[in-house]
C-alpha cells in the first residue's frame, strides 16, 4: 500500500511479537496515567465530521483515509472507549471501540508516530476544538512506555540522558568548537575582544543551544554570537546543560522530557544567569516554555525566551542596526509549528524580517495557520517513515515555491533540516537560513567595520 | 395531566441530561492539566475566541473550504434546536401559529436539509465512509428523523405520536454515542481555548 515504511519495520513488529496480554493491560493503565480531563474531553468529543482532513499535510498529500486527523485520534479512541467508558464496553461496535491488542497498539504506532507531527494544525480546524496533539502525544508516551517507539527517535532521546545532548557531543568537543568559533567572531567583527563567553556567571543571558549547530552548522552559532556581540549584550553558554533540544516532547514521556530539561534549567540555577535565552529551535523552545514546567511541575525563577524575542528588541531598541539592502533577494518565512501555533512567538520574526531584507513576503496561509513542513514531532529522527515525511513536505515545497522567494528563513533547526531535504527533493532552489544569519549577514558595525 | 407519552419523553429527557452530566463529572474525575508556565496570554481570550468568532468561515479553514457542509451543520442544529422548541410547545400543550409557526418550520426544513446533506455526504464519499460508525448513522438517523417528525407535525397533528416515540429513542440514545457532543462540545473548546489563550496563541495574530 502506498505511505507504507518501507524500512525498519521489524524492530516494532519484534517487539510487538513478545508481547503479552499483560503487557497490552499494562499498556492501558499507562494510557490512563497520562489523561487528563481536557484529554478524556477530547477523546468522547469527536463527531468524525471530516472536516479536518484538508488541515493535515497527511492527508493533503496521501488522500489516506488513515491520515485524517480524525480517523487517528479515532485509532487512539478506540481502545479509549474500550476500556474506560461504559457504552464502549457493552456496545463497542457502535463507535468502534476495541480492545488495546497486538494489532491495535500497531496501529497506534503508524497513527501516532507515522503520520503525525503533532503539529497541531487540525486543532485550530476542528468543529469541536479537539487538540488532537495532546490526545496523540499522550499514546505516544504510552508506546514509548511499552518499547514501541522507533528506536531511531529512541536513541536520540537517550543521547540526551546519557551525554547531556542529542548529538552526544564531549564536553571537550563542545568548548573547542566555542573556541574555534571565538577566534572567527573577532575575524568577522574585525574585534580581538570579542567574546563567547563559557560559564559566566551572573551573566544576563544564558545562550542555549540546539547540537545540530556546532555539529553540523557551526556558522549558524557564529551568526547568533555576532548579533549578541552586536548588541553588546552580557551573555554566556553553558559548558554543560546547553543543548536546548528535548526529544521527550515527540516520545510524549514526561519522565524523558523532565530530566531533560532539568539538566539546561541546572545550568541556570548553576551560573545564575537572569534569562534562559533560547537559540532558534521549534520544539526545544516549546519543551522549555511551556511544557517543562509542567513535567517537573514547577514554575521556573527565571524567564525563558526566544532569541527571536531578544533580537528584535535590539533592533527596536537601536542596539543593533541593519542595512536590509545587504539581504537584497526575496524572503519568506517559515512559522515553526512549536514555536509559533504551540509556542506563541508570532511577530518578533517578520518584524525583524521587515527591517533586515530587502524584500519579505510571507507564506499563504501563514502565522498559526501555516503548514508543517513535516520535519515536527521528531519525524526527521524515525527513518522508517522518510518516505511519507517527504511526500507530506510537499505541500510546504508549494508553499514555499508560491512566494517566489530565494531565501527561506526558518527560526527552528529540524525544519531546516527538513527545508533542506525539501529543497532537494522539490527542486526549489532556494537557500534555508536562521534569523540570526539574515540580521547577521545585514549587520551594519561601527567601528571597525565587518569583513 | 401528561399522557404517557409525554411522561416517558420527559422521563428520558431527564435520562439524557443525567447521563451526559454524569459523563462530564467523570471526565473531571480524571484531574486537571497543572499549569506552572507563565502564561503569555489570557485563558480567557482564547476561550471566548474559540466559542466566537473562532467557529465563523472566516476564522476558519475548514469552514471556508467545506462552506457546503458548515452550512448545512448550521441548518441543522438550527433544526434540531427548533425541534426541541417544538417539543417544549407541545408538551406544554401550546399551538404555534402565524409567524411564529413559519419561523419554527423554516428551522425545521433548514435542518432536515442539514441533515440529510450530512447523512449523504458521509455515505457518498468514501474517506467518510471509511471514517465512520455505526454511531455517526443512527445519530443521524434519530437525530434527522426527530427534526422531519417535528415538521410534519406542524402540518399534522397526527405526527406527534410518532414524533413523541421517537424523540423518546433520540433522548434515550443521547449519552450513549456520539450526539453527547451537544454538551462536550462546550467542554473541548474551552479547553483549547485556555490551551491556546495561555499561549498568547489565540486570538489569532494580524
Amino acid at each position: 500500500m502506498a505511505g507504507e515504511p518501507t524500512t525498519h519495520t521489524d524492530e516494532i513488529e519484534a517487539r510487538l511479537a513478545a508481547m503479552t496480554p499483560e503487557d497490552f493491560r499494562r499498556g492501558m493503565e499507562i494510557f490512563r496515567s497520562k489523561l487528563r480531563e481536557s484529554e478524556v474531553d477530547y477523546l468522547k468529543s469527536c463527531v468524525r465530521c471530516g472536516l479536518c482532513a484538508e488541515s493535515c499535510h497527511y492527508f493533503l498529500s496521501d488522500g489516506e483515509a488513515d491520515s485524517i486527523p480524525a480517523s487517528k485520534l479515532d485509532v487512539v479512541a478506540s481502545a479509549f472507549q474500550r476500556h474506560f467508558t461504559i457504552a464502549g464496553r457493552i456496545a463497542p461496535g457502535l463507535s468502534g471501540a476495541r480492545r488495546f491488542d497486538r494489532a491495535l497498539a500497531r496501529r497506534w504506532v503508524d497513527a501516532v508516530f507515522g503520520r503525525c507531527s503533532l503539529c497541531g494544525r487540525c486543532s485550530l480546524q476542528c468543529t469541536m476544538g479537539i487538540h488532537i496533539p495532546s490526545v496523540l502525544r499522550a499514546a505516544r508516551g504510552t508506546l514509548t512506555e511499552l518499547g514501541l517507539i522507533p528506536s531511531d527517535l529512541l536513541a536520540t532521546v537517550q543521547a540526551s540522558l546519557d551525554k547531556g545532548n542529542n548529538m552526544g557531543i564531549e564536553r571537550q568537543d563542545w568548548i573547542e568548537t566555542i573556541e574555534w568559533l571565538e577566534e572567527e567572531l573577532q575575524t568577522a567583527t574585525g574585534d580581538p575582544n570579542a567574546r563567547i563567553p563559557i560559564d559566566r556567571h551572573g551573566a544576563r543571558y544564558l545562550f542555549t543551544v540546539n547540537p545540530r549547530e556546532p555539529k553540523f552548522f557551526p556558522l549558524t552559532l557564529l551568526a547568533s554570537a555576532t548579533v549578541l556581540h552586536a548588541a553588546k549584550e552580557d551573555w554566556t553558554v553553558a559548558s554543560e546543560g546547553w543543548d536546548l533540544t528535548n526529544y521527550g516532547l515527540f516520545s510524549g514521556s514526561a519522565a524523558q522530557g523532565g530530566p531533560i530539561s532539568a539538566q539546561m534549567l541546572a545550568s541556570m540555577d548553576r551560573l545564575g544567569c537572569g534569562t534562559l535565552l533560547m537559540g532558534e529551535c521549534g520544539h526545544g523552545f516549546a519543551a522549555a516554555r511551556w511544557e517543562a514546567p509542567e513535567w517537573l511541575q514547577r514554575t521556573p525563577a527565571f524567564p525563558i525566551r526566544s532569541f527571536l524575542e531578544v533580537m528584535e528588541e535590539y533592533l527596536r531598541d537601536g542596539r543593533i542596526r541593519v542595512d536590509p539592502s545587504r539581504n537584497p533577494e526575496p524572503v519568506t518565512l517559515h512559522d515553526p509549528c512549536n514555536l509559533v501555533r504551540h509556542g506563541g512567538v508570532f511577530e518578533p520574526q517578520r518584524e525583524i524580517l521587515r527591517r533586515s531584507v530587502a524584500r519579505f513576503v510571507e507564506m499563504t496561509p501563514n502565522r498559526a495557520e501555516n503548514y508543517c513542513c513535516g520535519g515536527g514531532g521528531g519525524q526527521l529522527s524515525m527513518g522508517r517513515y522518510k518516505e511519507r515525511r517527504l511526500r507530506a513536505g510537499g505541500i510546504k515545497a508549494e508553499q514555499i515555491r508560491r512566494t517566489g522567494a530565494k531565501i527561506v528563513v526558518a527560526p527552528c533547526h529540524n525544519c531546516i533540516d527538513q527545508l533542506m531535504e525539501l529543497n532537494k527533493e522539490y527542486e526549489l532552489g532556494v537557500s534555508i537560513q536562521t534569523v540570526a544569519e539574515v540580521v547577521s549577514n545585514a549587520l551594519v558595525f561601527e567601528s571597525p567595520v565587518a569583513g | 395531566m401528561p399522557g404517557p407519552l409525554a411522561i416517558g419523553v420527559i422521563a428520558l429527557a431527564l435520562w439524557a441530561v443525567a447521563g451526559l452530566a454524569a459523563q462530564l463529572v467523570a471526565a473531571r474525575g480524571w484531574g486537571q492539566r497543572t499549569a506552572y508556565a507563565v502564561p503569555a496570554g489570557r485563558p480567557r481570550s482564547g476561550i471566548l475566541y474559540m466559542l466566537g468568532p473562532g467557529m465563523s468561515p472566516t476564522a476558519k479553514e475548514s469552514a471556508r473550504l467545506h462552506f457546503g457542509t458548515w452550512l448545512a451543520g448550521v441548518g441543522y442544529h438550527a433544526g434540531i434546536a427548533g425541534g426541541f422548541a417544538a417539543l417544549l410547545l407541545v408538551l406544554a400543550r401550546v399551538e404555534l401559529s402565524g409567524a411564529a409557526l413559519r419561523a419554527v418550520q423554516a428551522m425545521l426544513a433548514a435542518g432536515l436539509a442539514g441533515g440529510v446533506f450530512l447523512l449523504v455526504k458521509r455515505i457518498a464519499r468514501p474517506p467518510m465512509r471509511r471514517l465512520s460508525h455505526p454511531d455517526d448513522y443512527i445519530a443521524n438517523g434519530l437525530t434527522t428523523g426527530f427534526v422531519a417528525l417535528a415538521f410534519a407535525r406542524t402540518l399534522c397533528p397526527a405526527a406527534e405520536v410518532p414524533w413523541l416515540g421517537l424523540a423518546m429513542l433520540l433522548f434515550l440514545y443521547v449519552p450513549i454515542g456520539k450526539i453527547r457532543h451537544c454538551f462536550f462540545f462546550f467542554a473541548t473548546r474551552i479547553h483549547a481555548g485556555t490551551f491556546f489563550g495561555r499561549r498568547g496563541v489565540l486570538p489569532p495574530h494580524a
